[in-house]
C-alpha cells in the first residue's frame, strides 16, 4: 500500500458517509431551490431550471417573514429559557445536598423522553376541557383558567410549546455545565474565599467566566436545536391555530409534503441554512474575541 | 400480441422495478394455490368463463392497514385463493401500508418506477394520480365486467377524470346527524330539518341542559363544506376559459358559501360548543360526545361504534338522522377507490384480481368488516345494510351523497388543510368570513389555474 494513500483509504468510510448523508442532500436541496420541481417531476424526473424567483417569491411573501419572526423569537427564547434553567439546575446539583445524586438521575427523565410523546402528553395536560394544567390552576383560584383553550391562539400556544422544550432540553445543558463545573480546581475558589468573595461573587467571577468556551458551545448547540424544532409543534398544534404557530421547518416539511412543493421546500430550507449560520458566526465571533483577549 | 408488447415495454421500463419486485417475491403466500378448495368452484359456477389461465405472475397490492390486522389478512388470503382456483401460477403479493404515509409512499413508488399493480386510493388522490398519468384507463374493463352503471354516482364521479374512468368505487361512508335522545328530551327538543331548526335546538340545549350544543369546531372540513351545498352554493364549478378548455372555478366566495361558513362559525361564537373547539378535530368531538358533554355530532358508522366502544351507556340513547338542510341536505361520499397503475406490468391479471374484491361475495365483507359501504349498487342493496334501522340512513344519504370537485388539486388542498385555518381565522375574529373566503377562493383558482 502507498503511504500516500493510506490516510485516504483509511478516511473513506467516514467520507462516503458524510457525503452522501450530509454534503450531497445538501447541495441537492441547493440545487432544488432553484428549480421548479412538484409532483410530476417525481414521475417523470424532469424540472425546470426557474433561477431566483423561488427566492423572491419566498422573501416578497408576507406569510414567510411571520414564519421567520416566529422562528426567531421563539428560538432565542427557547434558547435562553433552557440554558438558565439548565444553569440553575446544574448550580443547585453542585452544591452536593442529601439527595442530589438522585435528584441528577430524575431530571434526566425529560430529556430521554421521546419528543412526540412528550408532546402528545404536554397537550393533554394543556386540554382545555380535561388537562390537569387548567384544573390545578383553578385550584389554586385562578378560576379564569377554567376551560382555558391555551392552543386558540398563537401567543399561549407557543408558551406551552416554550415550556415543554425547555423541559425537555435543559437535562441536556445541565448535566453538561455540572461536568463543567469538575473541571474548575477547588484552589480558585478557596483563594476566593480568603479574598472575601460571597457565593455570588464566585458564580459570577469565577465559575462563568471559566466555563465560557463550554457555554458558548452549549448555546450554539441550543440554537441549532431550537430553530429548527419540528416534532413538537406538529405533535402540539401541527402549527395551528391558523397556522399561527408554523416555524420554518414545518414550513418547509409542509411545501414538500403537504404542497408537493419541493423547490419550495428547498428554498424555504436553504434560508433556515442562511439564518442559522448567521447565529452561528454571531456566536463564533464571541468566542475567537475571548481566545484573543488578555490572559486571565 | 398485446401482452407481449406489456412485456417488452415493461422490461425495457427500468431495472428499479425489476429490483423491487423480487426483493417481494418471497412474502407472497406461496401455500395458496394447493389450498386452493374446489368445492367453493363448483358452488361458484357462473362467470368464470373464458377466464383462467396458467401463467406464471407476481401482483402487488398496496392496502390501508385496517384496525384488525389479522382479519384483514385473513380477508385478502382467502381472496388470493379464490384468484389462484383460476390463476394457480400467479403470486399476490398483498402489503398494509398506513394511511399517513400512504400517500408520500404512493408518490415516490411511482417515481422509483416501482409501483404496485392495484392500489387503494382515498377518492380525493384519483384524480390527482389520475392527471400525474399514474392509473390505467379502466373504461373497458369495466365495460368488460358490465358495470357500467354498477357504482355509486358521487364515487364514479371523483374516478373519473378527462371522462375517463381511472379506477373504481370500493368503499365508502357518509356523515350523517348523531343525537342524544336523552339531551333532546332534556331540551324538550326534536330533531331539526333546517338550519334555522338547528340554531332553535342548539339554543335550547345550551340554554336548559348541562351539555353543549353542536360540534362548530376548527378542524373538520367535513363538517363545513358540504353546510356550502345545504345553503345551495357550490365549491368549485367547471367552466370553460378562454382557450376553450374545463377549468374549474372556486365558487366559495360567493355569497351562498359565506353565508353557510358564516352560519357554522356563528354557532361556534355563540357557544354551541366550547371555546377550546377551535382546535377541535373530529376526535375531540368523539369525545366529548361520548361522554354526553356533546348533544350532536356528525359522524359515520365506525364512529358511533368507537362512541359506543368508550361509552356502553350511550348505546340506547344515540339516535340517527339526515343532514339538516335548507337547499339540499347532500352528504360528503368519502371512502377508497381501487385503482390499476399504469406502470403495472400485468394489467390484466390485475385487473381479475380487482373484479374479485368489487365482487358481491367480497365487497360486502370487506364493507362490513371497515364499517363503511360497498361502492357498488348491488353491495349496497345487500340486506346487510339496506333492511338495518340505522345503517340504511346512511346507505340510503350515500347514494343521494356528493363528493368534491374531482380536481388533482383536491388532495393538496387537504394536504394542506386549506379549509382549516381561514375557518379558525373567522372563529379567532381576525377575519370575517367574507375576507377569508375570498383568501380561499383566491388560493384555490391559484391551484386549478397549474393544472
Amino acid at each position: 500500500m502507498n503511504n500516500r494513500w493510506l490516510p485516504w483509504f483509511l478516511l473513506a468510510p467516514a467520507l462516503i458517509l458524510i457525503l452522501t448523508l450530509t454534503i450531497y442532500p445538501l447541495f441537492n436541496t441547493f440545487y432544488l431551490s432553484f428549480r421548479q420541481y412538484d409532483m410530476y417531476s417525481l414521475m417523470t424526473g424532469v424540472s425546470s431550471w426557474v433561477g431566483l424567483s423561488n427566492y423572491t417569491e419566498t422573501l416578497t411573501d408576507p406569510f414567510f417573514w411571520t414564519v421567520t419572526r416566529n422562528t426567531v423569537v421563539f428560538g432565542l427564547a427557547c434558547v435562553f429559557g433552557t440554558m438558565i434553567a439548565g444553569l440553575l439546575v446544574a448550580l443547585l446539583l453542585n452544591t452536593k445536598f442529601k439527595g442530589s445524586r438522585i435528584l441528577g438521575i430524575v431530571i434526566l427523565i425529560p430529556w430521554v423522553f421521546p419528543a412526540v410523546a412528550g408532546g402528545i402528553v404536554w397537550r393533554w395536560m394543556f386540554n382545555d376541557q380535561y388537562g390537569v394544567a387548567n384544573y390545578l390552576l383553578t385550584q389554586i383560584g385562578l378560576t379564569q383558567f377554567d376551560g382555558f383553550a391555551w392552543f386558540n391562539t398563537p401567543w399561549t400556544a407557543f408558551t406551552v410549546i416554550f415550556f415543554m422544550i425547555v423541559w425537555q432540553s435543559f437535562p441536556f445543558i445541565a448535566v453538561s455545565l455540572l461536568a463543567g463545573f469538575q473541571t474548575i480546581p477547588d484552589t480558585l475558589y478557596e483563594a476566593a474565599e480568603i479574598d472575601g468573595a460571597n457565593a455570588w461573587h464566585k458564580v459570577t467571577k469565577i465559575t462563568l467566566p471559566m466555563l465560557k468556551p463550554l457555554l458558548l458551545i452549549l448555546f450554539i448547540l441550543s440554537t441549532i436545536w431550537d430553530f429548527k424544532i419540528f416534532d413538537q409543534i406538529y405533535v402540539m398544534t401541527e402549527g395551528g391555530p391558523a397556522r399561527g404557530t408554523y416555524v420554518l421547518a414545518l414550513y418547509s416539511w409542509s411545501e414538500a409534503f403537504n404542497s408537493l412543493n419541493f423547490g419550495m421546500a428547498s428554498t424555504i430550507a436553504m434560508l433556515m441554512f442562511v439564518l442559522l449560520m448567521f447565529f452561528i458566526v454571531i456566536y463564533i465571533y464571541f468566542l475567537r474575541e475571548e481566545k484573543g483577549g488578555k490572559p486571565a | 400480441m398485446k401482452k407481449k408488447a406489456g412485456l417488452i415495454t415493461g422490461i425495457s421500463l427500468s431495472l428499479l422495478m425489476l429490483a423491487a419486485c423480487t426483493d417481494n417475491a418471497e412474502d407472497a403466500d406461496a401455500g395458496a394455490d394447493e389450498e386452493a378448495d374446489t368445492e367453493e368452484t363448483a358452488d361458484e359456477g357462473d362467470s368464470d368463463d373464458a377466464a383462467g389461465s396458467d401463467e406464471e405472475a407476481e401482483l402487488r397490492v398496496w392496502i390501508m392497514e385496517t384496525g384488525s390486522p389479522e382479519e384483514a389478512e385473513d380477508y385478502f388470503d382467502r381472496v388470493t385463493e379464490r384468484f389462484n382456483e383460476d390463476y394457480p401460477n400467479v403470486s399476490v403479493d398483498v402489503q398494509f401500508i398506513p394511511w399517513l404515509s400512504a400517500h408520500q409512499t404512493l408518490v415516490t413508488s411511482i417515481a422509483g418506477g416501482s409501483a404496485p399493480d392495484i392500489s387503494e386510493l382515498g377518492t380525493t388522490w384519483n384524480p390527482e394520480f389520475a392527471a400525474m398519468g399514474a392509473l390505467a384507463d379502466m373504461d373497458d374493463i369495466v365495460a368488460d365486467w358490465g358495470m357500467e352503471d354498477g357504482w355509486v354516482d358521487a364515487l364514479e364521479e371523483v374516478a373519473t377524470y378527462d371522462e375517463t374512468l381511472f379506477g373504481v368505487p370500493w368503499y365508502a361512508g357518509v356523515r350523517q346527524l348523531v343525537y342524544n335522545t336523552e339531551l333532546f328530551e332534556e331540551a324538550g327538543v326534536d330533531v331539526p330539518e333546517t338550519y334555522d331548526d338547528l340554531w332553535e335546538v342548539g339554543e335550547a340545549i345550551i340554554n336548559n341542559t348541562d351539555a353543549y350544543a353542536y360540534p362548530a369546531v376548527g378542524i373538520s372540513q367535513h363538517f363545513v363544506l358540504p353546510k356550502i351545498w345545504h345553503f345551495g352554493g357550490e365549491l368549485a364549478v367547471q367552466e370553460e376559459n378562454d382557450d376553450g378548455e374545463m377549468v374549474w372555478v372556486s365558487q366559495v366566495d360567493q355569497p351562498e358559501a359565506v353565508e353557510a361558513v358564516e352560519f357554522y362559525t356563528d354557532m361556534y361564537k355563540e357557544g354551541f360548543v366550547p371555546d377550546g373547539a377551535l382546535n377541535w378535530s373530529v376526535l375531540d368531538t368523539r369525545q366529548a360526545f361520548a361522554q354526553e358533554d356533546l348533544a350532536m355530532t356528525i359522524d359515520l358508522p365506525p364512529g358511533i361504534n368507537a362512541m359506543i366502544n368508550e361509552n356502553p351507556d350511550l348505546e340506547d340513547k344515540i339516535g340517527v338522522a339526515p343532514l339538516p338542510g335548507n337547499d339540499s341536505n347532500a352528504s360528503f361520499v368519502g371512502g377508497s377507490n381501487l385503482a390499476l397503475f399504469e406502470q403495472s406490468q400485468n394489467k390484466e391479471l390485475a385487473a381479475e384480481y380487482l373484479k374479485l374484491l368489487v365482487s358481491d361475495e367480497f365487497i360486502t365483507e370487506w364493507a362490513d368488516f371497515t364499517g363503511f359501504f360497498p361502492g357498488t349498487i348491488d353491495g349496497l342493496n345487500d340486506p346487510m345494510f339496506s333492511e338495518d334501522e340505522t345503517l340504511s340512513v346512511f346507505s340510503d344519504a350515500l347514494v343521494e351523497g356528493r363528493s368534491y370537485p374531482a380536481s388533482p388539486s383536491w388532495g393538496r388542498f387537504e394536504g394542506e388543510n386549506l379549509f382549516v385555518a381561514p375557518i379558525q381565522e373567522i372563529m379567532q375574529g381576525s377575519k370575517t368570513a367574507q375576507e377569508a373566503m375570498d383568501d380561499v377562493a383566491e388560493r384555490m383558482n391559484n391551484a386549478f389555474s397549474t393544472e
